[in-house]
């Protein structure tokens, strides 16, 4: 049984045209469903108890990353599995996840080939791309064993678990995060030729605090503040994946 | 660098950059290259690169290194270790076969785990045996006065 989760900008006039082809082409399919819409009135949390309520066992999220993250924060402890079809910006997910385009992402619906993604739970919320940390003195104790410290205030940092690193891509299955750590640019660098130095850790569980307390960013949207504890749950998130996928 | 398995982009698991300083135990299962400073135990089971501006003050083992910067400890490498010509080594080594370029400097013992035995000293029947004495402390060579 197949539920739609629609996000609430899709009410807008410039998504009508390709919302109505996709619905047509589930309903070819065969994989319709009871479709909900967030609005302002309601939210994921209360149409989440409804469907469970029906026998939910797959969530169709109809939107774009932020919807996916949203959603999976407080559906990842469902027993339900889930699938994208991609409806407006920003698409980084679909890329990864070998979603082209909404009329294909029906088709790999349909086609039901699931994979089991790891997701990140930073102290009671659940993540799925990256946390991005300011470039200020930060103290990362990691799996319990070591301690990161940096030594400059010029760095980037960024723990990543379905996410692109430097033009790569981190292993969303392998059970760890990639904490990555880079220097800022500065102004002259676009005159040198100098690679930026970069630092790359593999870890499962981090520690993170501040000698004053400092603002998180997760998965482009969310922040909280220091100290927070960051760790994997390996494999979690059953997902319908395209062949294309990029893991 | 290392005959079998050369470290490449994609075997890198973890990368410690110059300005990142790592203290306690850092234990890993692939490749390890490390620009900036590590003070506790560094251990992987595979290939360990030190940068020529590293400081390590730690103990190694690892299965194959090259170490170009500043090692305190000791270091155990299971099959090769080089040290190139900036190596500083403050500590007992043990490996298998080690490379050290002119230049490199190590302040320990080193031990080899190969399975080579010392051939055995043939009896002289003409020499009694020689006791091996420890190197004199360098003394100044006086200089001659001018008349």
């Amino acid at each position: 049984m197949y539920s739609y989760l629609y996000d609430s900008c899709l009410s807008e006039n410039k998504y009508a045209t390709n919302l109505a082809r996709v619905e047509a082409r589930l309903t070819q399919l065969g994989i319709n469903g009871k479709i909900n819409r967030l609005s302002f009135l309601k939210n994921i949390r209360s149409i989440l108890t409804d469907e469970l309520k029906r026998g939910l066992k797959n969530l169709i999220i109809v939107g774009n990353d932020q919807t996916v993250n949203q959603v999976l924060n407080l559906a990842a402890d469902l027993d339900v599995t889930f699938g994208f079809i991609p409806l407006g910006q920003p698409q980084t997910l679909a890329k990864i996840l070998g979603l082209p385009d909404p009329l294909a992402a029906c088709d790999i619906l349909a086609g039901r080939k699931i994979e089991k993604i790891d997701v990140g739970l930073v102290n009671d919320y659940y993540f799925l791309t990256s946390i991005i940390l300011p470039g200020e003195p930060l103290i990362l104790e990691c799996d319990q064993s070591y301690f990161l410290t940096l030594t400059s205030n010029k760095t980037e940092v960024k723990i990543c678990n379905l996410d692109f690193i430097n033009g790569e891509f981190a292993k969303p299955q392998d059970g760890f995060f990639e904490i990555v750590i880079k220097e800022k640019p500065s102004s002259l660098s676009f005159f040198r030729t100098k690679q930026i130095p970069l630092s790359k850790f593999l870890v499962r569980k981090i520690n993170l605090s501040a000698k004053k307390s400092t603002v998180i960013r997760i998965d482009q949207q969310k922040t909280l503040k220091t100290p927070v504890t960051i760790k994997i749950e390996k494999q979690k998130i059953p997902f319908i994946v395209g062949k294309d996928r990029l893991f | 660098m290392f005959s079998n398995e050369p470290i490449t982009k994609d075997s890198i698991v973890t990368l410690i950059g110059p300005s990142v300083r790592v203290e306690g135990d850092l234990i890993t299962e692939g490749d390890v290259v490390v620009e900036g400073s590590v003070i506790g135990n560094l251990r992987t089971e595979k290939n360990l690169k030190v940068g020529e501006k590293a400081k390590i003050f730690a103990n190694i083992q690892a299965t194959n290194a090259i170490i170009s910067g500043e090692v305190q400890g000791n270091i155990k490498i299971k099959e090769k270790l080089e040290l190139t010509a900036s190596a500083k080594i403050f500590g007992d080594i043990r490996t298998k076969i080690i490379s050290m370029a002119a230049g490199a400097s190590l302040n320990g013992k080193c031990l080899m785990d190969d399975k080579r035995t010392k051939s055995d000293r043939p009896e002289s029947i003409r020499q009694e045996k020689i006791e091996l004495e420890d190197l004199p402390a360098e003394t100044p060579t006086p200089t001659k006065s001018k008349k």
